[in-house]
C-alpha cells in the first residue's frame, strides 16, 4: 500500500474549504509550489486563503489542475477538446478564471485563457468586438467615429 | 514591427519609379507612433495592486471591462497585426494603447513572433501593381494603400537568391524567407509578375 495522498487546503473568498492533492497544485501553481517549498505551508494547521477567488471559480481551477495532472498523457486532441469544454463559460466566468489563474500563477491555464480572449478579437468586426466585450462608450466623437467608418468600412 | 517596415521600405526603394512610398510610410508610422503620456509601464504588478485595480476600476475607463489594464493589454497584444486597424477603432482606450510604445514592448515581452509576407502583385488588367500583406499561412490578405508611380519589377528566376540577399542586408537578427511565388496575370503572359518579398520574424 502506498502512503496516503498528501492534501492541502484552499480557502475561497466565501471561506469554503477545498481539499486538494498537494501534487496537483504544486505542479500547476507557481505560488503554491513556492509555499510548499519554502515551508510556509503547515500541513497540520494551514489553509491557503484565496480572498479574491470565489468558490465557483476555485472549483473550476482545481478541476483544471486535477485533470491536467491525471490526464497529461492523453493525446493532444482529447486534452484540447477537454479544455474547450472547460472554457465554455460566459465572459464573466472567463474573467474570473483569468484572475484566479493569474493570482495562483497557473501558467498553462493563463495561456489557454489568453488565447481564448485573443480569439474573441481576432478576425472580428468592430461592432462585434464592442458587443463581445460590452464596450458601450467608445470615446470617439461622432466626427471621429464617422471618419473611422469611412476609412475602414469593411471592419464594421 | 519597426524592423518590418524598414525592411519593406528597403524593398520599395529598390523599385524603379519609387516616388510615393513616403505617404505610405507616414501612414504606417502614425500607426505605431508613441504617445508621450504612455511611457513604458511594467507588466507585472503586485497581487494587491492588481486586485484593488480590479475592484476600483470604473468599467468605462478600463481597456476590457472587469479586468485590470495590464492583463487586458497582454490580451490585446496577442492578437495578430492584421486586426490592429479594427482594434484601433473599437474605442479610444484601445487606440491609445495600440499606438503606444508600450504596445510594442508588451508584444516583445510576450515573445510574439509573427511572420508576414509582402506581395507586390499585378492588378487584374496588368496595368498597375499593388502591395498586399498576408500572414504566414497565407490566409489573410489585405491590400496596402496604393503607391502611385510604383511599377512592377521583374526578378525572374533568381528571385529566391535576391530575396535572401535583401534580407541579409537588412540587419535583421532573425529572418525567414517563407515563400517565393508567382502570380500570373489573367490577361496573358505579358504581365506575369509577382515578387514575394521577405517575411521577418518579430
Amino acid at each position: 500500500m502506498g502512503s496516503p495522498v498528501k492534501k492541502i487546503m484552499l480557502c475561497s473568498s466565501e471561506k469554503e474549504i477545498f481539499s486538494v492533492e498537494e501534487q496537483v497544485m504544486v505542479q500547476h501553481s507557481v505560488i503554491i509550489n513556492n509555499m510548499i517549498e519554502d515551508g510556509s505551508y503547515n500541513h497540520e494547521e494551514s489553509k491557503i486563503p484565496l480572498d479574491c477567488v470565489d468558490s465557483k471559480t476555485l472549483k473550476k481551477v482545481i478541476d483544471y489542475c486535477t485533470h491536467h495532472t491525471h490526464h497529461h498523457n492523453d493525446n493532444q486532441e482529447d486534452l484540447e477538446a477537454w479544455d474547450a469544454q472547460f472554457l465554455n463559460v460566459d465572459s464573466n466566468g472567463l474573467y474570473d478564471l483569468l484572475m484566479a489563474a493569474n493570482y495562483l500563477e497557473i501558467r498553462n491555464l493563463l495561456d489557454l485563457i489568453y488565447g481564448t480572449i485573443k480569439n474573441m478579437i481576432k478576425g472580428k468586426k468592430i461592432d462585434e468586438i464592442r458587443r463581445i466585450f460590452n464596450i458601450k462608450d467608445h470615446g470617439f466623437t461622432p466626427e471621429e467615429e464617422e471618419q473611422n467608418r469611412k476609412e475602414y468600412p469593411h471592419f464594421y | 514591427m519597426v524592423i518590418l517596415y524598414l525592411n519593406v521600405l528597403m524593398i520599395i526603394s529598390k523599385m524603379p519609379g519609387y516616388i510615393a512610398g513616403k505617404k505610405w510610410f507616414i501612414e504606417l508610422n502614425m500607426f505605431f507612433s508613441n504617445l508621450p503620456n504612455k511611457k513604458n509601464q511594467t507588466l507585472s504588478k503586485s497581487k494587491h495592486s492588481m486586485r484593488s485595480e480590479l475592484l476600483d476600476k470604473d468599467d468605462d475607463s478600463s481597456i476590457l471591462p472587469r479586468l485590470p489594464d495590464h492583463i487586458s493589454k497582454y490580451c490585446l497584444a496577442l492578437v495578430p497585426h492584421l486586426d490592429f486597424p479594427a482594434m484601433a477603432s473599437v474605442c479610444k482606450r484601445w487606440r491609445c494603447f495600440i499606438q503606444s510604445e508600450e504596445f510594442i514592448m508588451v508584444r516583445k515581452l510576450a515573445g510574439l513572433v509573427e511572420e508576414w509576407v509582402f506581395l507586390l502583385t499585378a492588378d487584374k488588367e496588368g496595368k498597375g501593381s499593388h502591395w498586399e500583406l498576408m500572414d504566414c499561412q497565407g490566409q489573410t490578405r489585405r491590400s496596402l494603400p496604393p503607391m502611385s508611380g510604383l511599377t512592377l519589377i521583374r526578378l525572374g528566376a533568381n528571385m529566391p537568391a535576391r530575396a535572401e540577399r535583401m534580407a541579409r542586408r537588412s540587419d535583421l537578427d532573425q529572418y525567414t524567407i517563407i515563400a517565393i511565388a508567382s502570380y500570373i496575370c489573367p490577361n496573358g503572359m505579358k504581365n506575369i509578375e509577382v515578387t514575394v518579398c521577405i517575411s521577418t520574424s518579430r
